[in-house]
């Protein structure tokens, strides 16, 4: 009893300290929740004539989904230890059998509370589909089956999970009653705890870690940590024939080192930098001043975000210590050179939408001091590490203002803040040149 | 490269860290920084490689004050206490980058490249990124960039910790032919035994004050040994420690 207090002790303090320091976070999340139910349910309720055949469809779709996520696609356990839980498992003469038994009970308290909820909500919608313990008792066996793939050192596993899946699949289509899903359950149950000796240790440990670190560094706000988590499991990339064949210096070493940690960005973040540059150009065909410099801003956060994190990231390693002899026009030239090329590509198709006829040479030269200002702004938001960092946030203003002066083709205007951008320039570049150079001791 | 640290003051926030230091290391010596945990053996470093302020005092490279980062960056190499590198590039990806930013000819970097992986058995972690690597291994490519550049002086802070065996005399080697070659060598470190075999000098710190600084006989002399004795660090570190 003594043990199972402090272990609650422990929680409780974490749980504690955690609500402490993000309670305006869960504050935001549960009055976003309430929000949405709030407003969601009387939609559904007023729909249900429609609604009402396509439910039950919508929800056997789920639990097709539960059955493929924990199944078919599944690389982790359905449960963790903490890191200090698995460090006491290992290193204490506790009964393991007994151990597992209770973590695998109390990981099937979240399916309760899961079911409990969709089955509230299902009485709300009087929608008739399956749910309370039937609902409770597939989520159990799902978890008890994917434990049990887990461990398996099959060399078929491939093959069993698909024909697991498939059966799954087949079975929630015969809409079977509650007990045969409890037997499901059980017998899963009975399965995972004889078979504590089967269990890949190594494995578990690894993925138990992830798990932990993930939540702790989440909570704790501790993106870095987070970041670097990614990294340490992340499979290596292959050998790069292309850049290992590379080799150059001065500024253009600062341009490979850029272009290559771009290539390992994943590519969903391409996916959002071309949707972002779509929207905007959407955007930018009003002439209205707000809405398009809306539609600037969704621009220049699309070409600044992915462009500006190398160059951070270099400005962060100086300063640990990387020690780079290149001096701070090497480094903005090095730097500033890919976004230069990729803005004005961007901006010449945005503008060739935009324009009302055909003209090569306004084509030609319309993006390129918007292009110029633009890889200015991504060193900008790199060497001073945050968008709301005030030099990023006068140049995005002096941004904006050009842009629109030259979609409305009014050249005093253009010149005007042009004007503002030089005292601009002279001063950002000499403060970022101190923040890459460093500050001298005394 | 000789360097000379006058009277340096450094503090964090009301905290003390360096009470006025001062002492000079000759050109091509290998000397030991020691000190206990939290005596600002990093500290100084750091404020030798002005990656921190320092509120009093002066730095001297050669009878001359390097004024920034970029001037430093081209006498100094160092081994930082945290490893520091491109998490999304792997193992030889950093150290091509490290090679190509220090502005090395490809010839020398190849031959440099080639020496140090068989040096520090990295050949089969090239491929790897540098957050799956052991502490250990992470270290070792921290060396491999700091002995990539070319340099006068070479800080080290612990440059030791997590090597094997095996390594560490691979590391002793490497500063032993960096001494050759008359580069100046400076290592912060908790191994007194390895101090021993491979420093000229010593530099003891200890809640910002240096003890003593010298050659093993001005060492022995300061913490109060007699010359006849055995030559111990461990022994005149205690001594040091406790006559404070």
């Amino acid at each position: 009893m003594e043990i199972l207090g402090l272990l609650l002790k422990n929680k409780f303090r974490a749980y504690r300290r955690y609500l402490f320091k993000r309670s305006p976070f869960f504050g935001a999340l549960l009055v976003f929740i309430l929000f949405f139910t709030w407003e969601i349910l009387p939609v559904i309720k007023a729909n249900m004539e429609w609604l009402r055949p396509i439910l039950p469809k919508i929800y056997h779709l789920l639990l097709v989904l539960i059955a493929s996520r924990r199944i078919l696609f599944s690389k982790h356990p359905p449960f963790c230890f903490s890191l200090p839980g698995l460090y006491f498992f290992f290193t204490t003469p506790v009964n393991h059998y007994l151990v597992l038994t209770g973590k695998l009970l109390l990981s099937y308290f979240p399916m309760l509370i899961i079911s409990f909820g969709l089955s509230r909500l299902a009485a709300q919608l009087q929608a008739g589909f399956l749910h309370g313990a039937h609902l409770f008792f597939y989520l159990v066996a799902t978890a008890n089956f994917s434990w049990l793939l887990y461990n398996s050192n099959s060399k078929r596993i491939y093959l069993w999970r698909f024909f697991i899946f498939l059966a799954m699949l087949i079975l929630i289509f015969l809409d079977l009653p509650s007990l045969f899903w409890l037997v499901c359950a059980t017998g899963g149950f009975l399965l995972a705890i004889n078979s504590t000796d089967k269990i890949n240790w190594p494995k578990y440990e690894s993925h138990c870690k992830l798990a932990y670190l993930t939540s702790k560094y989440f909570l704790n706000g501790d993106w870095g940590g987070l970041e670097s988590l990614m990294y340490e499991y992340k499979e290596p990339p292959g050998p790069s024939l292309f850049f290992t064949r590379i080799y150059v210096s001065g500024y253009k070493a600062f341009t490979y080192g850029q272009i290559l940690i771009m290539s390992r960005y994943p590519f969903l973040a391409w996916l959002i930098f071309l949707c972002q540059c779509a929207v905007a150009a959407f955007i930018l065909q009003t002439k209205d001043f707000l809405p398009f410099f809306g539609g600037t801003l969704l621009l220049l956060s699309g070409i600044v975000s992915p462009f500006s994190l190398p160059v951070q990231k270099t400005i962060q390693k100086n300063e640990q210590g990387f020690f780079l002899p290149g001096g701070f026009i090497d480094f903005f030239r090095g730097m500033a050179l890919f976004p230069l090329v990729v803005s004005f590509v961007v901006l010449m198709i945005i503008l060739s939408i935009l324009a009302d006829r055909f003209n090569p040479i306004w084509h030609l030269a319309a993006p390129i001091l918007p292009a110029v200002a633009l890889s200015y702004l991504v060193v900008v938001k790199g060497v001073f590490r945050s968008v709301f960092s005030g030099w990023f946030i006068a140049g995005t203003l002096i941004f904006g203002l050009f842009f629109f002066f030259i979609r409305i083709c009014f050249f005093r205007g253009v010149f005007l803040v042009l004007c503002l951008f030089i005292p601009y320039l002279f001063v950002s570049w000499r403060r970022m040149r101190i923040i890459y150079e460093g500050e001298h001791g005394v | 490269m000789h360097l000379q640290v006058k009277a340096l003051v450094k503090t964090y926030g009301t905290f003390p860290a360096l009470k006025g230091v001062s002492f000079e290391i000759d050109h091509g010596t290998v000397v030991g920084l020691i000190g206990p945990n939290g005596a600002g053996k990093t500290t100084l470093l750091k404020c030798i490689l002005k990656l921190l302020r320092y509120e009093q005092g002066e730095i001297l490279y050669d009878g001359q004050p390097l004024m920034s980062r970029k001037e430093i960056a081209r006498e100094i190499s160092y081994i930082p206490d945290q490893p520091v590198y491109y998490e999304e590039l792997t193992l030889e990806e950093n150290l091509n980058l490290y090679a190509m930013l220090s502005g090395l000819s490809r010839q020398e970097f190849l031959e440099k490249k080639q020496m140090l992986i068989e040096d520090l058995a990295l050949a089969e972690h090239l491929g790897q990124l540098p957050d799956r690597l052991s502490k250990g291994n992470k270290q070792k490519m921290m060396i491999a960039m700091a002995f990539l550049k070319n340099f006068r002086l070479v800080l080290a802070d612990e440059p030791f910790s997590g090597l094997d065996p095996v390594m560490i005399r691979s590391l002793k080697d490497l500063f032993g032919r960096v001494k050759k070659e008359k580069k100046t060598v400076l290592i912060s470190t908790h191994l007194l035994d390895l101090a021993q075999t491979i420093c000229d000098s010593y530099i003891f710190l200890d809640h910002g004050r240096i003890l003593a600084t010298g050659t093993q006989e001005d060492v022995l002399r300061i913490a109060g040994s007699s010359v006849e004795d055995k030559f111990c660090l461990e022994e005149a570190y205690m001594r040091l420690l406790q006559r404070k």
